[in-house]
């Protein structure tokens, strides 16, 4: 006789929202894991360092939750969320000097790769592509960088771009245009053939 | 055994090229984002960034007590009468500014707002019914969101205006020739590409 093995879906994020309104905080735990990766990697494109793009995704997640009457439900929480850990980012940004904590002198986190032992080198490289790319990613406005991070970063489609920034597609389009410009022409100015 | 570190000198001209030719298109480019995103933080990092949201919901999560909400609404009510009372007060100080400086030209500012801010005009498959086009302008079609997926773009070079025909209905229509079964969506000359 087999036992009969009874596998429960997934709680929906709606689900989630409405048991942590209750006081439920295991709902709390299992939203955080679900978006956790995402919000780092919009935050941390946003900030340049670990620490910094930390305290953004917890910046984000507290207003987010807390804020939940401005979500409505209209968009997925992981878009809503996004939104406000990118503002979240850009402020810490703003407070903190962007540029310092980008600068390749500092002790980044990210550049603890530099010490690792690596014969091939290919770590160092990847390294140093990640640095170039966050530094291209500098000439942007700041407009431009939130919409291209939030199309790159955290793969959220032109539409799901405009709610999220209250601006039109065509916005969204131009912006994109206009960064891709400038990331092709600072990728380019730094890189032989 | 005897190691030696890999410590070369930082070169911003590393061969990058064909990372840098991503670039020409949006979705590749993105993908070279995607393909070198950080390293996700130790778990013990993780659970720092959890135990601070918890805390700091706990003192403002939704579950606010009834004389918090109070109090939020008495204070915000306050800010109001204030702020309309300073908003008041400005006004009347600015009409009388406004009497005394009524000959004086005034100076307009323009927005903020940069160029590059400028939408694009975008309208929906439906809004558009193309009943003619000339021949020239065949490179200069762009895509609808629907198309924003996953396509090819064919170049001028992939397409042969061969003559242009009336319609019976009025205008006429160019008859393309198609050199492979690309879909009919051209892409600008790069050399035309801002809009």
């Amino acid at each position: 006789m087999s036992a009969a093995v009874s596998l429960s879906p997934e709680p929906s994020d709606q689900q989630l929202l409405a048991r942590f309104a209750g006081g439920d905080a295991t709902a709390l735990d299992e939203l955080f894991r679900r978006y956790r990766s995402a919000a780092y990697r919009v935050a941390h494109r946003l900030l340049g360092n670990e620490a910094d793009a930390l305290d953004a995704v917890q910046e984000g997640f507290i207003k987010a939750l807390t804020h939940l009457r401005g979500f409505q439900g209209r968009s997925a929480f992981k878009t809503w969320l996004l939104r406000v850990v990118s503002n979240a980012a850009l402020d810490l940004g703003r407070q903190r000097g962007r540029r310092e904590t980008l600068s390749l002198d500092t002790g980044d986190c990210n550049n603890v790769e530099l010490l690792t032992f690596d014969p091939s080198g290919q770590a160092l490289e990847q390294a140093d592509l990640r640095a170039l790319l966050d530094e291209a990613l500098q000439t942007l406005s700041e407009a431009q960088r939130q919409t291209f991070v939030l199309y790159a970063d955290a793969e959220l489609t032109y539409r799901e771009i405009a709610d999220v920034l209250g601006i039109s597609i065509g916005t969204v389009m131009s912006r994109l245009h206009y960064a891709r410009q400038k990331l092709r022409a600072y990728l380019s100015e730094r890189t032989v053939s | 055994m005897t190691s030696t570190w890999n410590h070369p000198e930082p070169d911003p001209l590393r061969n990058w090229s064909s990372e840098a030719s991503q670039a020409d298109s949006l979705p590749e480019l993105a993908n070279l984002y995607r393909q070198h995103q950080p390293a996700e933080p130790s778990e013990r990092a993780w659970q720092t960034c959890q135990m601070g949201i918890r805390k700091r919901l706990a003192l403002t999560g939704p579950a606010r007590s009834r004389l918090s909400w109070l109090a939020g609404w008495f204070l915000t009510a306050t800010a109001a009468c204030v702020a309309a009372i300073l908003l008041a007060r400005f006004q009347l100080f600015v009409a009388s500014v406004d009497n005394e400086q009524a000959a004086i030209p005034a100076i307009v500012s323009r927005s903020a707002t940069t160029d590059e801010d400028e939408p694009f005009a975008v309208a929906g498959a439906a809004e558009i019914h193309i009943i003619a086009m000339n021949p020239q302008d065949a490179d200069r079609i762009v895509t609808g969101l629907d198309y924003l997926g996953s396509f090819e773009l064919a170049s001028q070079q992939d397409i042969e205006v061969v003559g242009v025909q009336a319609d019976p209905t009025g205008g006429t229509w160019p008859r393309l020739d198609r050199r492979s079964a690309l879909p009919l969506v051209v892409t600008a000359r790069l050399d035309e590409e801002t809009p």
